[in-house]
């Protein structure tokens, strides 16, 4: 059998057929014919090619709860209101935004008229209320249930003690009412993020746990689903029933890349139009010829911040030692050498789109003199810390570390993989570490409440706990007018930072985007790249129809 | 041959037996809490612990292995803890594009390595052999996510001739191919070189060359057979790496093959997907091995022979 294998006429046969097989290929590839026939540029298809990560948690945004699958989501379905990408809130299926009643519990909603799903049906309070009870059910094991479940009957359902969520009442087909069970002014807020897309009811029964999978997501959204293979490519196109105005674009073909490299040599070979831009390939591309002048840098909501674990006998107790910790560190520095400039150097914990954001607050000093006398003053001029990070905060926290040397603080850095990071930072064991906090949408609440009340801290090896603190967000959570609130906030932010300095935020970061010229309106709000206002500018030469 | 056969799969179900089983337990020793990394730096305990135990991953670990193996013996290797799918449909996803890759990453090394192996082992020592062996000694230095970056540069993005990534077309397969496969020729060319001048100068040759047999036959009749034992055991290994060593070729072309699926599990500390992918990989490696040693029986009789007398 072998002999036979291996006969010279059978060797020199695979041999050819190897060489025949590359070279078919090679001419297949390499004739690959290009369009011969011009097209007015009004007669061009708008074809928007996206470049993205999978997130692979598929598209249902109730089991989602990534920016990546959000990007795609929010184009095919729609929330109640919506966060704009300038980090306003609009009204989407909602004829306008709603007000709590006088008890702050009560809140009437009436959905826009006519509105349809991909699928020809009716929008209706039905599906709204489908929906909501949909996240709760424990069989969806929905990933972010915590921002809704104020809604009165909501823990009941999630315990699998009630079927029916009490606290959303359908009067008609366009008339609804939420009751919470606790006065929460941030709701009407949550109402315009991804979590709270709005599902026709019969299709996503039909497609049971197939939901967000392949072309099983049907909303009302701009764009609806062409084909998706879940792994390597989505494509959408426009919905011509949208409710409001056509949409610009005719396609738009999203395209899985997982290594960030292999994703921007393909924005530079032509085969996406528009994608995101990684930190840490930011300094290569804003130097690359072909690339700098398509960069845009946007502000995030976000914060890079050092956690300091105030746990006693962690030798972080004393406010003194941690004003010197701050002291000690030159962010602008930071900002220049690890963020290749991309970020501002922060005045406090809230980013300057948020409200409660304090205009009047100087960005944190850097005074390494005032910084040894003050660990003088507190009898910590020897001090011993230690850090743990993920790899990706590694770069940061050993540039602290050699600031923090220059005072007389010892600081160990070990990295950690990012599961076990995530076990030791919820557990409370970590002295040091450093991340950014990101809140969904621009809101006080949701970027302190979320960190640093109290039992929230204690989740997240912070335990800061100032009742004054907690009693500002408390108070803030109710708080229907709207300037007391962003006092509410600023007070608070200004008592974690510049009072307690229980935590050191550093700087605000930029993230970045390439897009080819003829992409026009590419804006981020805050993480979640929209098509909502994207189109293409067909007169551009630049710009082809890519092939099917 | 029978009871040969009979000894050597029996050793190869238990092997399997035991990864399974030692799989799910370093599994759940390993620190990193999987519903945490799933669901992000922002979620809040409650939601942490609402998961976790919709996920069952509240219970006791015995009875998750207890619950996980008597389905895994019915072909159900459970659901991916990410991706929410099961995790057979996703491992025979993935599957298909590694083999894919990996077959003809195979081939192209096997056609290569041998052939450059022949032609260098009878133009020894002259520049034919010279240059093939500084081609194969580059080619084994070179790493793998080199030659990709390379290839996808002059070929993708310069000549056009190839698409840069993705699975969409048979030439998007060429480059990952030729990337994957050339370490893997480099080196079969090595060893069968070697082999097959140990076999040359051996005295059988030089009588089959007295009794004026062509040259051709001595070669690939006389002298390759003979000369096979080291390139099977390299090719059988090279096999196994291939299957499960795609990773950086499969990430830098985008490809989602199973070392894409396994590293991505591993991150997420998606148990089920982890637990799918290792026992495809420990499946994988122990089938490859049986058949080496069977082939190994069928070439060189003294192996089966032995083992048969030992008995």
């Amino acid at each position: 059998m072998l002999e036979n294998s291996l006969s010279r006429r059978n060797f020199l046969k695979a041999s050819g057929m190897v060489a025949a097989g590359g070279g078919a290929s090679m001419m297949l590839a390499g004739c690959n014919p290009s369009s011969t026939d011009t097209p007015q540029a009004s007669d061009k298809k708008k074809i928007l090619r996206y470049g993205s990560a999978n997130s692979k948690q598929g598209l249902d945004m109730q089991r989602a709860n990534n920016s990546q699958s959000a990007c795609v989501a929010d184009s095919v379905c729609e929330s109640l209101l919506r966060w704009t990408e300038d980090n306003e809130l609009v009204t989407c299926l909602l004829k306008e935004i709603p007000t709590f009643e006088s008890d702050g519990l009560t809140l009437k909603c009436e959905l826009k008229e006519g509105i349809k799903f991909h699928d020809g049906t009716t929008l209706t309070a039905k599906d709204v209320k489908y929906t909501f009870e949909r996240m709760f059910k424990p069989e969806t094991k929905a990933l972010s249930t915590s921002f809704f479940d104020k809604i009165k009957g909501a823990p009941e359902m999630l315990a699998g003690k009630a079927t029916e969520l009490e606290g959303l009442t359908v009067q008609d087909d366009t008339h609804f009412t939420f009751t919470l069970s606790e006065p929460y002014i941030v709701f009407v807020s949550v109402l315009g993020i991804s979590y709270a897309c709005i599902f026709p009811e019969k299709a996503c029964e039909a497609a049971g746990a197939n939901w967000g999978t392949g072309t099983n997501l049907i909303g009302t959204g701009k764009y609806k689903i062409k084909s998706n293979d879940d792994t390597t490519e989505v494509v959408l196109e426009r919905f011509d029933d949208y409710h409001d105005g056509k949409p610009a674009l005719d396609e738009i073909r999203i395209h899985y890349y997982d290594d960030t490299n292999t994703q921007l040599l393909a924005f530079k070979n032509n085969d996406i139009d528009f994608c995101d831009l990684p930190s840490s390939l930011y300094q290569q591309y804003s130097s690359d010829a072909d690339v700098k002048d398509l960069i845009t840098a946007y502000q995030t909501l976000g914060v890079n911040f050092i956690n300091l674990n105030l746990k006693e006998g962690l030798g972080l107790t004393d406010p003194k030692v941690r004003q010197a910790l701050s002291l000690a560190i030159n962010r602008q520095e930071l900002v220049d050498n690890i963020a290749s400039g991309n970020g501002t150097v922060a005045s406090g914990w809230l980013a300057p789109a948020t409200p409660g954001y304090d205009k009047s607050a100087p960005a944190f000093e850097y005074d390494p003199e005032k910084a040894k006398s003050l660990l003088a003053e507190a009898g910590a001029s020897d001090l011993k810390l230690s850090a743990k990070v993920r790899k990706s905060n590694e770069k940061l926290l050993v540039a602290v570390q050699e600031y923090w040397s220059k005072v007389g603080v010892t600081l160990d850095v070990q990295v950690e993989d990012n599961a076990v990071w995530n076990t030791d930072w919820a557990a409370g064991n970590l002295q040091i570490t450093t991340l950014a906090w990101y809140p969904l949408f621009a809101d006080g609440d949701q970027h302190l409440y979320t960190y640093f009340y109290s039992t929230n801290a204690a989740k997240k090896s912070s335990f800061y706990n100032n009742p004054e603190f907690d009693k500002l967000l408390v108070e803030g959570r109710s708080e229907s007018n709207k300037d007391k609130r962003t006092e509410d906030y600023k007070d608070a932010d200004n008592l974690l930072t510049r009072t307690d300095f229980a935590t050191l935020p550093l700087y605000w970061p930029k993230n970045s985007f390439v897009a080819k010229k003829y992409v026009k309106n590419a804006k981020v709000g805050n993480l979640i790249y929209h098509f909502f206002d994207v189109d293409i500018d067909t007169s551009n030469s630049d710009y082809t129809v890519p092939e099917d | 041959m029978r009871s040969f056969l009979i000894k050597r799969i029996l050793q190869a179900v238990s092997v399997v037996v035991c990864i399974s089983a030692l799989t799910f337990f370093v599994l759940n020793i390993v620190p990193g809490d999987p519903v945490r990394v799933m669901m992000g730096d922002m979620a809040d305990e409650a939601t942490v612990q609402q998961v976790r135990h919709t996920m069952g991953l509240d219970k006791p670990i015995p009875e998750q292995y207890a619950n996980w193996f008597v389905k895994m013996l019915g072909g159900d290797f459970g659901t991916s803890y990410t991706q929410k799918r099961p995790v057979i449909a996703l491992l025979t996803k993935a599957l298909g594009v590694t083999l894919r890759l990996a077959v003809f990453a195979y081939l192209f090394a096997i056609v290569f390595g041998l052939l450059m192996g022949i032609l260098a082992a009878v133009n020894h020592g002259k520049w034919l052999d010279r240059t093939l062996m500084s081609v194969a000694i580059f080619g084994i230095s070179a790493p793998s996510f080199w030659v990709a970056l390379v290839l996808q540069i002059i070929f993708a993005m310069t000549l056009k001739w190839f698409p840069l990534s993705g699975v969409k077309t048979p030439s998007a397969y060429v480059l990952p191919v030729i990337a994957l496969g050339s370490r893997y020729a480099a080196s079969i060319a090595r060893v069968t070189r070697t082999s097959m001048l140990d076999v040359l100068n051996q005295d059988y040759i030089r009588t089959a060359e007295a009794k004026g047999l062509k040259r051709s036959a001595i070669v690939l009749k006389h002298a390759l057979r003979n000369a096979l034992i080291p390139i099977i055991t390299i090719a059988g290994s090279q096999l196994g790496d291939i299957l499960t060593g795609s990773i950086i070729i499969e990430q830098i072309f985008n490809m989602n093959g199973m070392g894409k699926l396994l590293i991505d599990a591993i991150n997420a500390r998606d148990l089920p997907l982890i637990q799918g992918s290792v026992m495809y990989v420990a499946i994988i490696c122990v089938v490859i091995y049986l058949l080496v040693d069977i082939l190994y029986a069928v070439v060189d009789p003294r192996i089966r022979l032995g083992e048969e007398a030992s008995e």
